[in-house]
Parts: C-alpha cells; sequence; structure tokens
C-alpha cells in the first residue's frame, strides 16, 4: 500500500496539462481509497489577498475552516467582522427621498451629470437659515433694518447669490488659501461675472455680500475635495493623502522638453507648407487674372478688326496684299503665346512635371541627354563637399576637446602630416636631453590648457575626408591604437610609405599634453596586430625581451583603456606609464623603456613641464 | 494570545533588532508602541498609531496585531493593560542620523522638529479642520515627561525623532491650542510614514504611481493605505455605517461625526441642514448612466469615468471608506463603472458597484468590487461577481478580478467560483459526457484557467487514479452545494440572468476616450 502510493505521490508531480480532458468522477468511484496523507494535504495557491493581510486572523479562521470541509470535516462557520452599520435613528427618510420615482418601462438611458441634476452647489447651513430669516424680517447684517425697497428673499435665491460668490472668488483667485489674497470687492465680482446670474439673485447681492464678507474664510464654504487640476503636482502634493484624481500625465518638468521641440518642428513645418500652397493659389489666382485680361485684348483687338474689316469693305478700300493680312486673325501672336506657354510649361515645378515625365520625352526627344561622367563628377562633388561640411562640424564640435573614443570621428590631427614631428633620436644624443623639433606648435598654443591635439588650420583634403570618414567604420579595429602613418602597416608597406626614414635609431618626439606637460614618445616597429587585442604587462615587467602581449577580449582592453585614464595623475615616474593611456601610444612606450631611450624621456619631459 | 505572540516574536529576533521592552504609564506611551489592549474580552497587542486628547482624556488610535486595519479603533486609557510589558517603536537604522547625536540636547531636538513642521502647517493643515472635538487640553505634566522611557534616553543615541516629538508636544509644551492640534495630525502621518518605511514591498511608491497611471486601480504601497480613519460615522440613506478605512473626503469633515451621503448622487456633506437644502434640490433618481439589465430585483447601471466624472469619483471616494487597497491617486477616466440597484417608489439604491478598465492590459474584468456595507451579507456580493463574468462571456474573454483581493473579496470570489464549476461538472456529468478540461471550464465560465486550477485544487477536487488526472466531485462540495440549494429554496435564488444582458454589447472608445490622459 505504501509503496503503491509513494509511486503514485511521486507520478502525481507530473503538472496538471489545462488542456488535457479531465474524467468527472465522484468520490465513490475512485478505485484507490484515498484516505492516505497525499490525498489529504491541503492545496496552498496564491490567494491574491496581499501577504500581510492573508495571515490576518479572521480570514485564517475562514480559511481553515473551510479547509476542513472540504476535507469532509464539520467546522464551525467563521466569519470575518466588520464595523457596525445601524439604521439611521431620527431620518425622516421619505421627506428626503420622496417617493416620487416611476419605474420607466424600458431600460433608462441617462446623459446628465450631477452638477447637471442638483442645482445651486451651494447649500445653506444652520447660520445661513438664522441670518437669512433676519434678512426677510428686514434687517441687515448688522441688525439695522434694511433700506433696501427688496422684499423677501427666498432660499434658492439665497444659495444662488452665495454660489456666485463662492465661484467667482474661486475662479479669480484659485490659490487664496495659500497667497491669503484679499476678499473680492463686490463691483470686482459683478464685473468678472461670467455664468448668467438671474435677475432676482442680481438685486440681491449687494445685501448679502456682506454676509458673505463675514463668513468667508480663505476655504471655500462648501467642503471640496483636493483635486489638482493644473500640473502644479509637487513633492508636498504627493505626500499629501487628501490630494486625489490627479490627471494621468507623465510629469511635465521630465519629459515635454523634447516633446515640444519635436511638436513646434512639426508646426513650423506644417505653417511652412500652408504657407506655399497659399503661395500658389495666389499664383494661380494672378495666371487667371491675367489670363482673362488678355482674353479681353483680344476680343478688342477682334472687334476693331471686324469694324475695320467691315470699314474697308464698305468704302471698297483694297489695299496691298499684305495690308489686308492684318485683318485676319493673325495666328503669330497665338503661336507665340502658346510657344510662351510650353516654355513655363518647362519652367514648372519639380513636383509637377514628374506626372508628365512621359509627356515631355515624346515631346522632346532630342533635349541634351546629361553625360554619365558629368553626373558623376556632380555626384563626387556633392559627396566630398558633404564630407567636407561634416567634418568642419566635427571640427567645430570638437574643438577645445580631444577624440579619445575608440573610432574617433575627427582624426587626431597629426594625420595630416604625422612625420613632421617625428625625428630620429641619435645614440649619441643619449647623454644630452632632446630637443623640441622646430615643427612644434606655438608657446602660446602650449599655453592653451587640455589642448594638446590642435587641429590643423588648412581644409583637410579630399583623401583625408575619406580617411577621417573610414575611421569611423567599423572594419579598421587596429587604427585605434594605431597612428596613421606612423608605423607601416607591414615590411612591404613600409618600403613605400617609410623609404626616407632610416631604421638604425628609433623615432622620437616630444608631445605637449593637459597641463602642459610634455611627453617624449619614441617609435618602434611593434608587433602587428597584438597591441590592439590584447593589453600591455605591466611596465615594471621591463626586462630584456619586449613586453608581453596578452590577447584580451576588445572589451577587456576598452575597460583597461577606461580605467587608466581615470586613473589620478601621479606627479612622478606616472608620465610616461600615462602616456599609455592614450592607447595609440602605448607600444611606442613600451618600446621605450626598453632601448633605454625612455630613461631620458622622462626627465626630458620634465624638462618640458617646466 | 500570549503563546503566538512569543512565536512570532522569537521569529523576529532572528533578523531584526529584538524590539525594546519594558514597562510604560500613559504619559510615556507614544505612537508605535505597541501595548496590549482589551478587545471583546480578550487581551490583544496593538501598535498605538494616533494619540489624540478628547475631553481631556488621552484616547488612543490603535492597529490590533493580525486583525484587519477595519478594527483599528479609538480607545480609552482604560483599556490599555499597562502591566504588562510593551514594546517600544524599533529605533530607526543607524544611519548618518547617529552622527549628529549625542550632544544635541532634547530641547534642541525638539525645537528643530518644531521648525521643520511650523512652515507647512499652515498650507498643509487647514484651520478649520485641526480643531479636535473638545479641543485638547494639555493632559501630562512635566515631571511625566522628563521620566519618560529613562534606559532609551541613556543608551540609544539614534531615537525616532518622530516619537520625540510626539512625547514633548503631548506632554504639555505650552503651545496654542489649534497648534497642538495641527501636530497631532501631522503626527499620524510621521508615524505613518515611520511604519512603512521598513516595509520594502515589491515596488517603491514611484514605480507603483507609474504603474498606476497606465493600468489598475489597487494599490499595495503602504503610505497609501496605512492611514488613521478620517471620518467617523457616515449617514446614507436609512443607514448609519461605520468606515473602515481612510479616505481622502475634504479634509474639514474629520471634525464631523456623522458625513451626509446622498443616496443618489453620492455628494457628502457635513451638517445636517445643507444635507436637506441638497436633498431638496437633487433630482436624480438613480445612477447617473444607462441601464443595460433589469430584473425583478436589480438594476445595472453602466457609467463611463469620463463621462460621469463627479458622479464616479463621489463614488470612488465612498467606497475607499471600505477597501483599503483601493488607490484614487489618479482620476476615474480610464474606468467604466457598473452599479447594481434594487428599486422601489423612491428610486434606485446603490448596492454594490464593480469598476473595470476600459482597457485591461492585464485582462481583469473587475478593478474594484464592493457591496455597500449596508447591503453586505445578503448574497449581493455574488450577484456582482456574476455580473462581471456575464459581460466577459460577451467579450469572448477570459476575466479574472484585479490583485490585491481584500480578505472580503478572496472569499466571495472563492465562494462564487466553487458554485459555478460544481455546477458545472454536475451538470456535465448529467449530461453524459463528464469529461472537460481546465481550458473548457475556462472558457464556459469566462474564467481564466489559472483561477479554474486554483479553485479545483483548493477543493481538493484534482486527484491523480489510474495513473491520470481526474476531477472527483467530493462528498464535501456537493454537501455544500446541497446546504446551499436549500438556503436558496428559502430564501429565494438571486442570479444574475444572462439572456436579458443580451441587447449589451461592449463600449467601443476611441483611441482618444480610452486614453489615460484627460
Ligand atoms: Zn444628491
Amino acid at each position: 500500500m505504501s509503496t503503491r502510493n509513494n509511486a503514485a505521490r511521486t507520478v502525481r508531480q507530473r503538472k496538471l496539462n489545462p488542456k488535457q480532458g479531465l474524467r468527472i468522477i465522484r468520490e465513490s468511484d475512485i478505485e484507490e481509497q484515498l484516505d492516505d496523507e497525499s490525498q489529504r494535504q491541503v492545496y496552498h495557491g496564491e490567494t491574491g489577498v496581499e501577504k500581510a493581510e492573508e495571515i490576518e486572523y479572521h480570514l485564517q479562521a475562514v480559511i481553515n475552516a473551510s479547509n476542513s470541509t472540504t476535507l469532509g470535516a464539520r467546522a464551525k462557520q467563521s466569519y470575518i467582522p466588520t464595523p457596525d452599520v445601524v439604521r439611521a435613528k431620527g431620518v425622516k427618510y421619505d421627506d428626503l427621498y420622496p417617493k416620487v420615482f416611476k419605474e420607466p418601462a424600458t431600460y433608462i438611458r441617462f446623459g446628465s451629470t450631477v452638477e447637471d441634476s442638483v442645482g445651486v452647489a451651494y447649500c445653506m447651513n444652520d447660520a445661513d437659515i438664522e441670518f437669512l430669516a433676519r434678512l426677510n424680517d428686514g434687517k441687515d447684517i448688522d441688525g439695522r433694518d434694511r433700506k433696501d425697497k427688496l422684499s423677501q428673499c427666498p432660499e434658492d435665491t439665497f444659495e444662488e447669490v452665495m454660489n456666485f460668490f463662492e465661484d467667482t472668488s474661486a475662479r479669480l483667485q484659485p490659490y487664496a488659501n495659500v497667497d491669503n489674497a484679499p476678499i473680492l470687492a463686490l463691483e470686482e465680482m459683478e464685473r468678472a461675472q461670467e455664468e448668467e446670474i438671474s435677475a432676482d439673485s442680481r438685486k440681491w447681492l449687494k445685501p448679502i455680500y456682506k454676509y458673505w464678507v463675514l463668513r468667508k474664510g480663505n476655504r471655500p464654504l462648501m467642503p471640496s475635495i483636493k483635486v489638482r487640476v493644473l500640473d502644479t503636482a509637487s513633492e508636498a502634493d504627493d505626500a499629501d493623502p487628501y490630494v486625489c484624481f490627479r490627471r494621468r500625465e507623465v510629469r511635465l518638468t521630465r519629459k515635454t522638453r523634447g516633446r515640444d521641440a519635436q511638436v513646434v518642428e512639426k508646426l513650423k513645418k506644417l505653417r511652412l507648407e500652408a504657407q506655399s500652397a497659399l503661395e500658389l493659389v495666389r499664383l494661380v489666382v494672378d495666371r487667371e487674372r491675367v489670363k482673362a485680361d488678355s482674353l479681353q485684348v483680344d476680343r478688342r483687338v477682334f472687334n476693331e478688326r471686324k469694324q475695320l474689316k467691315e470699314v474697308k469693305a464698305a468704302k471698297n478700300i483694297i489695299g496691298e496684299k499684305g495690308d489686308d493680312e492684318d485683318l485676319l486673325v493673325n495666328q503669330k501672336p497665338v503661336s507665340k503665346s502658346s510657344k510662351g506657354r510650353g516654355d513655363g510649361q518647362a519652367q514648372r515645378p519639380a513636383t509637377i512635371r514628374l506626372r508628365s515625365v512621359g509627356d515631355g520625352r515624346s515631346a522632346a526627344p532630342d533635349v541634351d541627354l546629361p553625360l554619365l561622367d558629368d553626373w558623376r563628377t556632380e555626384a563626387d562633388h556633392f559627396v566630398i563637399s558633404t564630407i567636407e561640411a561634416r567634418k568642419e562640424q566635427h571640427k567645430k564640435w570638437n574643438q577645445h576637446w580631444i577624440d579619445e573614443t575608440k573610432y574617433p570621428i575627427t582624426p587626431p590631427s597629426e594625420e595630416s602630416n604625422p612625420m613632421s614631428k617625428w625625428a630620429q633620436l641619435p645614440l649619441e644624443g643619449l647623454n644630452s636631453y632632446p630637443t623640441p623639433p622646430p615643427s612644434l606648435p606655438s608657446q602660446s598654443s602650449q599655453q592653451k590648457e587640455g589642448e594638446d591635439v590642435e587641429m590643423p588650420d588648412v581644409p583637410p583634403k579630399v583623401e583625408e575626408g575619406k580617411q577621417a570618414t573610414a575611421g569611423a567604420e567599423i572594419h579598421e579595429p587596429l587604427s585605434v591604437f594605431h597612428i596613421p602613418g606612423a608605423y607601416p602597416l607591414s615590411d612591404d608597406e613600409a618600403s613605400d610609405d617609410d623609404a626616407a626614414e632610416p631604421s638604425g635609431y628609433p623615432a622620437c618626439r616630444l608631445r605637449y599634453g593637459r597641463g602642459g606637460r610634455c611627453y617624449l614618445e619614441t617609435r618602434k616597429r611593434r608587433p602587428y596586430g597584438q597591441l590592439s587585442r590584447g593589453v600591455v604587462s605591466d611596465s615594471d615587467s621591463d626586462e630584456d625581451y619586449g613586453p608581453g602581449y596578452f590577447p584580451v577580449s576588445e572589451r577587456i582592453t576598452f575597460d583597461y583603456r577606461a580605467a587608466l585614464n581615470n586613473r589620478p595623475t601621479r606627479p612622478d615616474g606616472m608620465l610616461v606609464q600615462q602616456q599609455s593611456s592614450h592607447g595609440r601610444w602605448a607600444s611606442g612606450d613600451q618600446a621605450s623603456m626598453k632601448t633605454g631611450a625612455g630613461a631620458h624621456g622622462r626627465p626630458g619631459s620634465q624638462g618640458g613641464a617646466a | 494570545m500570549a503563546p503566538r505572540n512569543d512565536a512570532k516574536d522569537g521569529e523576529k529576533g532572528a533578523e531584526e533588532p529584538k524590539p525594546e521592552r519594558g514597562y510604560a504609564t500613559l504619559a510615556t506611551l507614544t505612537i508605535g508602541t505597541k501595548a496590549s489592549v482589551e478587545k471583546d474580552g480578550e487581551k490583544r497587542r496593538a501598535e498605538i498609531l494616533s494619540i489624540q486628547t478628547r475631553r481631556g482624556r488621552p484616547t488612543y488610535y490603535v492597529h490590533y496585531e493580525e486583525f484587519n486595519k477595519r478594527l483599528d479603533e479609538w480607545v480609552s486609557a482604560e483599556r490599555l493593560d499597562l502591566l504588562q510589558e510593551v514594546e517600544w517603536p524599533a529605533p530607526e537604522k543607524p544611519d548618518n542620523k547617529s552622527k549628529q547625536k549625542t550632544t544635541q540636547s532634547k530641547a534642541q531636538q525638539v525645537s528643530k522638529t518644531d521648525s521643520r513642521s511650523q512652515p507647512n502647517k499652515s498650507q498643509k493643515r487647514p484651520r478649520s479642520a485641526t480643531v479636535t472635538r473638545e479641543a485638547s487640553e494639555t493632559p501630562f505634566d512635566g515631571s511625566a515627561k522628563s521620566s519618560r522611557r529613562p534606559s532609551r534616553q541613556g543608551g540609544k543615541e539614534n531615537l525616532d525623532p518622530t516619537v520625540t516629538i510626539a512625547t514633548e508636544e503631548i506632554g504639555g509644551t505650552p503651545q496654542p491650542e489649534d497648534e497642538s492640534a495641527i501636530d497631532l495630525v501631522d503626527m499620524q502621518e510621521a508615524a505613518v510614514a515611520a511604519k512603512a518605511a521598513p516595509n520594502h514591498g515589491p515596488y517603491s511608491r514611484e514605480e507603483e504611481i507609474e504603474k498606476l497611471r497606465t493600468g489598475g486601480s489597487m494599490t499595495q504601497n503602504q503610505t497609501e493605505i496605512s492611514r488613521v480613519r478620517n471620518l467617523e460615522r457616515i449617514q446614507m440613506g436609512q443607514y448609519e455605517i461605520e468606515p473602515w478605512y481612510f479616505s481622502p473626503y475634504p479634509a474639514e469633515f474629520t471634525d464631523c461625526d456623522l458625513v451626509y451621503i446622498c443616496e443618489s448622487c453620492l455628494c457628502y456633506f457635513g451638517n445636517n441642514t445643507q444635507f436637506g437644502r441638497h436633498r431638496k434640490k437633487c433630482t436624480l433618481f438613480h445612477p447617473p448612466g444607462n441601464e443595460i439589465y433589469r430584473d425583478d430585483n436589480v438594476s445595472f447601471f453602466e457609467i463611463d469615468g469620463r463621462r460621469q466624472r463627479t458622479w464616479c469619483r463621489n463614488l470612488c471616494l465612498l467606497s475607499k471608506l471600505f477597501l483599503d487597497h483601493k488607490t484614487l491617486y489618479y482620476d476615474v477616466d480610464p474606468f467604466l463603472f457598473y452599479c447594481m440597484t434594487f428599486r422601489n417608489a423612491h428610486g434606485h439604491h446603490l448596492v454594490g458597484y464593480f469598476s473595470k478598465e476600459k482597457e485591461s492590459a492585464e485582462g481583469y474584468n473587475v478593478a474594484c468590487i464592493l457591496t455597500l456595507p449596508q447591503h453586505q451579507r445578503k448574497g449581493y456580493g455574488k450577484l456582482l461577481i456574476q455580473f462581471s463574468y456575464e459581460l466577459s462571456k460577451i467579450e469572448n474573454k477570459l476575466g479574472s478580478p484585479e490583485k490585491p483581493l481584500s480578505d472580503l473579496g478572496l472569499l466571495g470570489y472563492r465562494a462564487y467560483w466553487q458554485e459555478v464549476i460544481v455546477d458545472l461538472l454536475l451538470e456535465r456529468e448529467g449530461e453524459g459526457t463528464p469529461i472537460v478540461s481546465a481550458e473548457d471550464i475556462g472558457s464556459s465560465l469566462a474564467m481564466t484557467t489559472n483561477d479554474v486550477l486554483h479553485t479545483l485544487q483548493n477543493l481538493n477536487m484534482v486527484r491523480y487514479s489510474n495513473k491520470t488526472h481526474v476531477i472527483v466531485l467530493t462528498e464535501a462540495v456537493l454537501v455544500q452545494r446541497e446546504r446551499q440549494k436549500e438556503k436558496e429554496r428559502i430564501k429565494g435564488k438571486r442570479v444574475i440572468e444572462g439572456e436579458r444582458l443580451a441587447g449589451w454589447r461592449p463600449p467601443v472608445f476611441t483611441a482618444a476616450a480610452r486614453t489615460w490622459n484627460w
């Protein structure tokens, strides 16, 4: 028995398939007797009640009772206690809710709002009733006899007047409770009146105004909930439990700027388009007017000629042959105008002409075909000028900044003449400090803080433009660390590019960095293709052989660079190493350490910084 | 009682710093203290959420542990058992506050917090709202203050500042009356905040507000729900009802002994005369929408929150009095309100309602559901639930109520689900086609498969027999069903007759009307 049950239990772990048809049976139909524990356990699923409330005493009592009922036991009925509800005493229900409702035969359809259905929102309280009684007794607010000739003020009128005061003051001084604004004068409110107030009530404005002022605090007389209609949602509002029914808007302060700009752009565009449409319509109108005028003129000419013809015929004047020609309807001007119109057609805006492309071709087959070469040049020109414009733009953006990103859009200025600053450091010179090469930037530019790369003033040539854009392409990860032109990509290429460079000594240059720091950089043929994808071993390990390269994923390389960039600058000894933070020259630094030129590089750079 | 408390404390002690215990006097009791309070003849541990002075005597608003908040109440000092140790409020977690600690004298602390709370008083709390009944006197003498909780004063540095203020101001610091009253109210909020702080729910307040902006009507946020009830009593129709929870009715109503609510338009009045005047002018006889269902007992009205903003807001304010997790943070526009009424010569009388999102991303067919307390325990809840599923059937959708459910909501739904599922199974059995899948049941009843499975498993009706799952109509459920039918025979059965809804079509909204904005 028990083994069987165990088996059943393990199989039952299988999830119930909700799509699977299940047989409905009675308990008596079950073959196995199910009095074992496994079938009797109570299921504990999600209740959907909040966890803290789920454990509440009374709910648990009810759940437990129903669970034991489920298991066949008899349990005492439990219930969840709730606060009292009692019949209200002293309520004259039939007076409050008179029995006048008649059930319509069909379903009720109703669209009026509460505001439509409850009349004047202001309702009198006991003080109002007392005052109104005195008022109708012929007394004013101070208890003196009223001087006006008004008779009795009905309750509804009184409420309408009070409502008018409340509404108008709320409208004119929405922040009265915050501002402590002075209570509005009666005249001011009468002027600002918007809704129609009945003539009856208007008569009572004055007598009741004083009373209203007396009652008016800085809150509405009819208590109202706190709703924020304007978007003044502040932190204080958020925390105020009485503020409710907020609009479901994203906080304006956060999101709108971008959206507003978008909307403004759209509106501007729409306006422009509408304007040009208007302009077109105007032109059409003008054209039609001109046409009408010309028709008038034609008609007059025709009439005149007709008269002349008649006169000629009557007087039997026979002129020369050519003269009579004039009397005929002259085709010439017509043809001229038609030709003119044809020209006009040719000058129509491109969009319209596009529709009649076929016509145009058949009409003018011998129009000069554009030469493919011309097109190409034009396209090239367009591309180049676009690139130039973009480059100028980038330069403007990047002014005073060095682009140290992975694929810089604006390449460093060295590119324009990368070799100019590089010079041989002869081994004999090891005893003396290297002097800056003559091509270094001027003193003034050195002093510009943080400006270690100057943008070339000359507009770059087209080739450079191509290079610049190529730099942004993905297939060139190596260029990140590579100064274009500084190193030949391979030995074969070296002969082309760097034929002039004698290979005996390392090439050096002095570079000015942030804060006027000076860096001596040396170049060495570096192992191609390794550095860019690896990380250079620590500079402590500068031994006889070259720096160790560890292949590292590009991502890590990037992180490493980023980390180096964040490293605080140390006064001494770090300068050279810091250089490596500028990724591009990493191999050069390492080389300098190794060849011993680095030993001079440091004092040299210090001298430069001083 | 005692054993359970001990067990709970033991549990707590493992993780949290053990709450400090000690003996208290009336004068040393502070907000956040847990003391033993007499409730229905039993002693029960309760947390003090607010302290007020009424008619010169201190009264305490307490929340009983493991009781629903609807049983929170004001108790007089006599009901507190101070012979038992109290649990002092947990100190705030040691943080940067402890830096500015020891040297700061108590007096400084008080004046500091005073100045902090002062500026926002005037705007935050309207004057009229703060005048508590029988304006607070200063019941405690100065000596009580100084004797307060010496152990804490001497020992731990990180005193909960809110607690300190509370004691100081109640403890007879000479102040204008209404100002101390203001502070009482502020203190309540401070207590709420303090209480809510350690309670890390799944959502931050910001996240939840954002979530509610785009869907849902229920909140789990403690700051939203842990509030001291603000209305004493309401009168609606022929009934006087004790509210269960806080609802953001005008703050002025806190001082009213009775708030009057018009049965027709649900407008609210703090004054019987005003209410009487309103009734003279009010012309509504039924919820302001279209009647979409009518049978011998009840009618249903469909009301668009966008078109009937005032009425729906009034309804939400009213229902918030009885729904703890309902949030009124956002407006009523994206909801439809299905209001059930019964009719007589006075007009239609609201019995209950459920709200429903015009478009629920989560597939809920009910957002909030409530039978008004004066009409509870009469089977109306089941009608409301059934009606919500009848709508889903017409919509060809499977529905489920929005979570969290209240305790009463859970019981109502469980009872309904059990009844309709058992009836369906009996019907299938009777038809001689006793095979059905959970999905079949769900689609027949417009219930989600999940709810079907939970119900079946809850009732222990899914069994494993002959290497396959079966649904067992257990003796227990059959007996329960029989008993219920017996009851129906006596009291009359109330059901929604689906065919009377045949004319109803799910309202269609343009994108603009459905939008969550105004
Ligand atoms: Zn009304």
